[in-house]
């Protein structure tokens, strides 16, 4: 089994390599960490992709992605995420491994070349600024990714839910920035944005698959570039109240969101994540088998703890007229677990399955760099074996104990009407 | 027991191999070993999906129909068995399981790292162990009246199933798959009984597992767990389908903020089986006339007609039915329609560009190998393509030997103005 080899290039750049010519395909990544703030998020958020879609060798979107299609369908793709407090903006290169080339070519040496270009020399007109018509591509386009949550019922009612649990805080923005903030943005700060966040930012990148990185090549490459900023998980504070808020929609279907806080050191992180799945994780947990199942309260019922915002969200689908039955079912079964009601099945089940995730991460390019953020981001990283090793070692009573530090904050519903009887 | 059949598959292209076997028992199983991999993943399928409304066995005079929705209703009711539930069981290995019905196969699986014989005894038990009673039948429909419910609220599936609605006269693809509130209504122990015993004959089925195994450890399963069926055969009827749609436009108005589109052509004399090459040919055809790489994409986007994060073209098809689907999200989906159909135009008029052409089949061969990392990936297409009897590496060898005149075949085939369908779903 491979493992992920962690090179510090500077004190602002990591390189973590994970290779295995098992894989059939060559993943590299660069992620840049910032802090999340509302004066920055959306000119920071439209970066990856503007400057993604063009290289100076490449100037058109279409002579690009045929130069992407020729290199067998690889891609470089652009992703914005909120990680706690934090904006992370991602380029990657993704394609099959060289073995596979039918002429032969280095397909590590050209997708690092594609990445490489549109990161340190991404294309500028004349005046020394993004091209307008690519700029106003990526505006429309980021309007519209930002209007389509709205599409999606369960994303937006998480959306919703996260706002409301940090309340004007810089870790309830959406990572894409606001739309007022993105209809605003003009083309002189989002060049200007660009060299700042190469300046400001902290780099974490991950080459991985059936390749051989070169540490040394990186590390001339990312050498001028980056900030040694120190990224954690939010700091837990205790809610002094329940927030609520109801907003209705002509819809179907419910939806409920209900927040808590969680309070627990970096070193407990997995036995909170093992208490949220025995809680509502698993299909053997609590909510599945009591309020889906016995109750028939809700079609989906779930619990998710986001480990770097120390925050659980049980979210659920519910017809409109069980929505405060379903609610108090959901809270008595944190309850029953917070009296102690867990037996030694729950328990083993819930380790087990979750077991059985982090000892399939190292077959997935994608999960392995995921893991392998999210861990770094906290400052205190383990590895899915540490991991694994850790949760078996937890009795039924460290995670009734841990349960109990579980803090309602917020219920955000989204209530329909009765359209379809 | 009679003797297992083994045919060995292998792929010089990819560096893959994988095993056949025809078990005694009437079941394909499929192996694809990948060694080094900690999951493994499996996949027990019946050719047996919600279009499934009206057959014929073979051994009964004429056939008969059932309420729509009933094998996503099996589906779910194939979990419980008289002693509990088959989740509780996997919870003892760790595996993680799931299943889902489609409009053409119903599939249960399970993926672990941990326990991999102990999971499959427990899958092919469950599967073959239906326990229905009027009490628990009853139970079930209010939580698939919820799902329902939910998928009323989600503008995706709406604007597809308009579309299916407006394309197809009376085939079933039109219908939901999880039927509606008053279908599932209808349904009794002694019809799912009926659906059981005639889809979930093993000679209809397909096991497929991909990861490290064992391979006699999992043959030992299989002899030990497969109870041999019937030889009952199953016919899908399907009322008789014109190749006209029924309108050329459908909108509906949902709590969305922007509008979406679904936009494409009904295929002609869809009842016709397709083989490996066909389904290349028509990939190839829409890799090439609309990715990222192509002018109509580019002027798309420049137009400000469709979004990358939307976009998406695929080929739809099955036993009776055949669509190629262009779908996004659109200020104008009127507009982004007209592109399509005035691009694929220019193409029969001035054919289809050779270099765009070799282009694309790179980009998709490029796209397989990469599908073949991952033992879900793997089973998923393994057991999808048994199930419509076609075979891997046959599809990615039909890629690799396309020539452009199959690509233009089915252009002009397919793409007729007259058999084309667009839905909208608009904000309220």
């Amino acid at each position: 089994m491979s493992q992920l080899i962690t090179q510090r290039l500077s004190d602002a750049v990591t390189l973590h390599t994970f290779t295995d010519p098992r894989f059939k395909t060559i993943k590299v990544s660069v992620n840049m960490f910032l802090p999340l703030e509302r004066s920055t998020a959306a000119r920071y958020a439209i970066l990856p992709g503007l400057v993604g879609q063009v290289t100076r060798e490449y100037p058109d979107y279409t002579s690009f992605n045929s130069r992407l299609a020729q290199l067998y369908g690889a891609s470089l793709a652009s992703r914005v995420q909120k990680i706690g407090a934090f904006q992370c903006l991602t380029l990657s290169a993704e394609g099959i491994s060289s073995r596979y080339a039918l002429d032969g070519e280095d397909m590590f040496a050209q997708l690092t070349d594609l990445l490489f270009s549109v990161l340190f020399h991404p294309l500028k007109d004349q005046e020394g600024l993004f091209p307008r018509d690519n700029f106003l591509q990526k505006q429309r386009q980021l309007l519209e990714q930002i209007d389509a949550e709205f599409n999606d019922k369960i994303q937006y009612t998480h959306r919703r839910s996260e706002e409301l649990l940090f309340q004007g805080r810089n870790a309830g923005l959406s990572s894409s920035g606001s739309r007022e903030d993105v209809e605003a943005l003009d083309r002189e700060e989002v060049t200007a944005a660009w060299e700042e966040m190469l300046s400001n930012a902290r780099f974490e990148i991950y080459a991985l698959g059936d390749c051989a990185p070169d540490g040394e090549m990186f590390r001339d490459r990312f050498a001028s570039v980056g900030k040694p900023i120190v990224t954690a998980p939010l700091a837990f504070e205790k809610p002094s109240e329940i927030r609520r808020v109801v907003e209705e929609q002509p819809l179907s279907q419910s939806k409920l969101s209900m927040a808590y806080r969680a309070d627990y050191a970096q070193e407990e992180k997995i036995l909170f994540w093992l208490a949220a799945a025995v809680l509502g994780g698993v299909p053997s947990s609590k909510l599945f088998q009591n309020v889906r199942e016995k109750m028939s309260l809700c079609y989906y019922c779930s619990a998710g703890l986001h480990q770097n915002s120390r925050a659980l969200y049980i979210e659920s689908g519910v017809e409109t007229h069980n929505l405060e039955r379903a609610e108090e079912a959901i809270a008595d079964q944190l309850r029953a677990l917070q009296r102690g009601q867990l037996t030694e099945d729950e328990l083993l089940s819930a380790k087990l399955a979750l077991r059985n995730s982090l000892q399939g991460v190292g077959d997935s390019l994608y999960q392995v760099e995921a893991w392998g953020l999210g861990q770094q981001f906290s400052g205190s990283p383990l590895s899915p074996q540490q991991a694994a090793q850790q949760l078996m070692t937890y009795t039924a009573e460290q995670v009734v104990e841990a349960a109990g530090r579980f803090y309602p904050a917020s219920v955000f519903t989204l209530k329909g009407g009765e359209l379809h009887g | 027991m009679a003797e297992r059949i083994s045919k060995i598959y292998q792929s010089q292209r990819v560096g893959d191999a994988y095993t056949e076997i025809k078990h005694p028992s009437g079941l394909t199983i499929l192996l694809y070993p990948k060694e080094h991999c900690s999951t493994a993943y499996t996949m027990f399928g019946t050719r047996y999906g919600s279009i499934d409304n009206c057959f014929q066995r073979s051994d009964e005079p004429a056939p008969e129909s059932v309420p729509e929705g009933i094998a996503h209703y099996l589906e779910h009711k194939l979990f419980e068995s008289e002693d509990g539930d088959a989740f509780d069981r996997f919870a003892k290995t760790g595996a993680s399981a799931n299943a889902f019905t489609s409009f053409e196969s119903t599939c249960y699986l399970f993926s672990c790292t941990d326990n991999l014989y102990e999971s499959l005894e427990i899958l092919l038990d469950f599967v073959q162990s239906p326990y229905f009673t009027e009490e628990t039948v009853r139970k079930e429909q209010g939580i698939i009246g919820q799902e329902i419910k939910m998928y009323d609220d989600d503008p995706q599936w709406r604007v597809m199933f308009n579309y299916l609605k407006a394309m197809y006269h009376s085939h079933p693809i039109q219908q939901d798959i999880a039927g509606t509130v008053e279908s599932i209504a209808q349904i009794t122990p002694e019809l799912l009984y009926r659906c059981y015993n005639t889809f979930y004959n093993l000679g209809n089925m397909v096991l497929s597992l991909a990861g490290s195994f064992d391979q006699d450890k999992v043959l030992e399963v299989c002899d030990r767990m497969l109870k041999r069926s019937d030889p009952v055969t199953v016919t899908r009827v399907f009322p008789p389908e014109p190749d006209s749609v029924v309108k050329p436009k459908v909108e509906e108005r949902l709590s969305v903020a922007l509008p979406l589109f679904q936009f494409g052509f009904k295929e002609p004399d869809a009842s016709k089986p397709r083989g490996e090459k066909d389904v290349a040919a028509v990939e190839v055809l829409l890799e090439t006339l609309a990715s990222e790489a192509s002018p109509l994409f580019r002027d798309l986007l420049e137009r400000g007609l469709v979004n990358e994060s939307s976009f998406a073209y695929e080929y739809f098809e099955g036993s009776g039915y055949a669509t190629v689907i262009f779908s996004g999200e659109s200020k104008d989906p009127e507009q982004a329609a007209r592109a399509i159909l005035e691009e694929a135009m220019r193409f029969r008029k001035e054919g289809i560009p050779e270099e765009a052409f070799q282009r694309s089949k790179r980009a998709l061969y490029g796209e397989i190998v990469s599908s073949l990392n991952s033992t879900g990936n793997i089973s998923n297409g393994l057991a999808n393509m048994a199930l419509k009897g076609r075979e891997l590496f046959a599809y990615i060898d039909a890629l690799a030997g396309l020539r452009l005149e199959d690509c233009q075949q089915s252009l002009d085939r397919i793409f007729q103005e007259e058999r084309s369908v667009l839905s909208v779903i608009r904000p309220l």
